[in-house]
């Protein structure tokens, strides 16, 4: 690693001299060793802003600057409640002060180049950072006209919201600008998708706003997929607070769309069915960000492949890739898998920068869903790395049958979750 | 370079005396396996299992109560909402260790 410069070295010595009275107390050579180095983390969302301050927490002489184009992020989870209504914006969104605070350098601005070779990465600023470990958690970005005439432009009739901010606003306006009798025709994606149970507490939040204030309006679930995540936990809750407002369709029974026509506000699947909209939530199919793309990281079918222990890019040495845009085994695209990623990986760079072994991997995912008013039901797993691989040791789907108690446990305890795992990023 | 050496040792010393910015539980050598496996709460309970309401804080918990509850949590003795899906997937020396550190925190 980097040498022993001049100014650390004062620095030590400054505090050596105030407690000279510690005379003859031997400390282990080795505690002196501990990880130093240049790490530039990119991307400060659940991945990179948990990686950057476990870095700086379990390496406090790393140097750690994280690059983040955005001055602050607004997280997806909890998003759905400001489309119901029941939420602002404000409230999900996070700055960066605490990373500042924690001694990470933030830097707000947009990578424009990656250079493994050369490890520095460009700023489209026009500067360039050197690094020793870069990692990269870049999310997702859309495969537009993977459905007939979805465009980028389509996103303003028929807003995805599936990256939270501007359209998540677009989609709240549209549904509360709709009349009572209207019909909200969600389009789930083809997995795999960033949050999968997402489509589906959408649906909820929308179905608790819309039994309030426009109680005969409809919501169709279009699905590309013959399955979704939760699903029999979400049906049921579906219909013990919503009757049959919302009806979900799966791929073969005419779920999968393939073409949409913004101007008449329709979608339409193989079969020649074609249905009309009053709001029309259409998610694009997804890939790893352009960013990991466009510098030659990703595999044919346009995510990362990486060393499931460290999070280490199989094709750029000292570049790690964590968060949706990593391929993680069994690991849903979620922010808490996100996190949980990037606190093995802060642990395998620290551990490699200090000299020794990195700890035996160990990771987990929990993902609650509100469904209604003190509802919500979750998705758990601990997962483990065996023979190079992420397999899920334990966990489940909150059960079908549950009482009312345990989903008001769930509702609960997922907001005690959200203070947690944005506390642990922002500080 | 012995000198140099013996200074530095007092000076790290110091600066863990002096709270410089020092988290208590990092290792000096790299990260252990239950500092992993315990930021992995974190995420619900909060840094170092501190809490955040209505999620409990797990920092302080007596060792012996902390098995006990994780293990019934698993066996299904003991109700609740998630926490049984979590334990079964620790092994009883790694709910040990998590133990051992959390009465620490």
């Amino acid at each position: 690693m980097t040498a022993y410069d001049r100014r650390d070295f004062l620095k030590v010595m400054g505090a050596a001299g105030m407690v000279t009275g510690l005379g003859g107390l031997m400390w282990p050579l080795e505690a002196f060793a501990g990880a130093s180095g240049k790490v530039v983390v990119v991307g400060g969302g659940f991945g990179g802003a948990t990686c950057a301050r476990y870095l700086k927490r379990w390496g406090p002489k790393l140097d750690v600057t994280l690059v983040e184009r955005d001055s602050s992020f607004i997280t997806c989870p909890f998003s759905n409640e400001v489309i119901s209504g029941e939420l602002e914006i404000s409230e999900i969104t996070h700055g960066y002060d605490g990373l500042a605070g924690a001694g990470i350098k933030v830097v707000h601005d947009e990578v424009s180049g990656i250079d493994p070779g050369g490890k520095s990465i460009k700023l489209k600023g026009g500067s360039s950072l050197k690094y020793d470990k870069l990692v990269l958690s870049p999310g997702i970005d859309f495969r537009w006209g993977s459905i007939e005439n979805d465009q980028i432009a389509t996103q303003e009739a028929m807003p995805h919201a599936w990256k939270a901010g501007a359209q998540t606003l677009l989609l709240r306006k549209q549904l509360h600008a709709m009349k009572d009798g209207g019909t909200v025709i969600i389009v789930p994606p083809k997995k795999p998708f960033r949050c999968p149970p997402g489509p589906y507490e959408r649906a909820s939040m929308m179905a608790s706003y819309l039994k309030t204030n426009k109680p005969k309006s409809k919501i169709l679930i279009l699905d590309a997929n013959p399955s979704h995540s939760k699903q029999a936990a979400f049906h049921e809750g579906w219909a013990s607070q919503y009757g049959n407002m919302i009806e979900w369709v799966k791929d073969s029974d005419g779920g999968d769309i393939n073409s949409v026509d913004p101007a008449s506000m329709t979608v339409s699947n193989d079969f020649g069915d074609t249905y009309k909209g009053d709001v029309i939530n259409l998610i694009p199919y997804q890939k790893a960000s352009l960013l990991v793309a466009n510098a030659g990281l990703t595999n044919k079918d346009g995510w990362c492949d990486v060393d499931m222990g460290s999070f280490e890019s199989k094709i750029a040495k000292d570049v790690y890739i964590i968060g949706d845009a990593c391929v993680a085994g069994p690991m849903p695209k979620s922010g808490h898998s996100s996190a949980s990623q990037a606190k093995n990986c802060a642990a395998a760079i620290v551990s490699g920068l200090a000299g020794s072994e990195a700890p035996e991997p160990t990771y987990n995912n929990t993902c609650y869903s509100q469904i209604g008013p003190k509802y919500a039901i979750s998705v758990v797993a601990v997962y483990r790395l065996k023979d190079g691989e992420i397999v899920k040791v334990s966990g489940g789907v909150s059960k079908v049958g549950n009482k009312s108690r345990v989903h008001k446990n769930e509702s609960k305890y997922r907001v005690g979750w959200y203070k947690s795992i944005t506390a642990d990023m922002f500080g | 370079m012995t000198n140099f050496r013996i200074i530095t040792r007092y000076a790290f010393a110091a600066a863990l005396v002096g709270g410089l910015g020092f988290t208590p539980g990092a290792s000096a050598e790299g990260v252990s396996r239950v500092e992993l496996m315990a930021s992995q709460c974190n995420s619900c309970h909060g840094i170092n299992g501190a809490g955040a309401k209505p999620n409990p804080s797990i920092a302080g918990e007596n060792k012996e109560d902390f098995l006990d509850l994780m293990q019934a949590f698993a066996s299904g003795d003991e109700p609740t909402s998630i926490m049984d899906r979590h334990a079964q997937g620790y092994t009883e020396a790694e709910l040990k260790m998590l133990a051992e550190y959390y009465s620490k925190q």
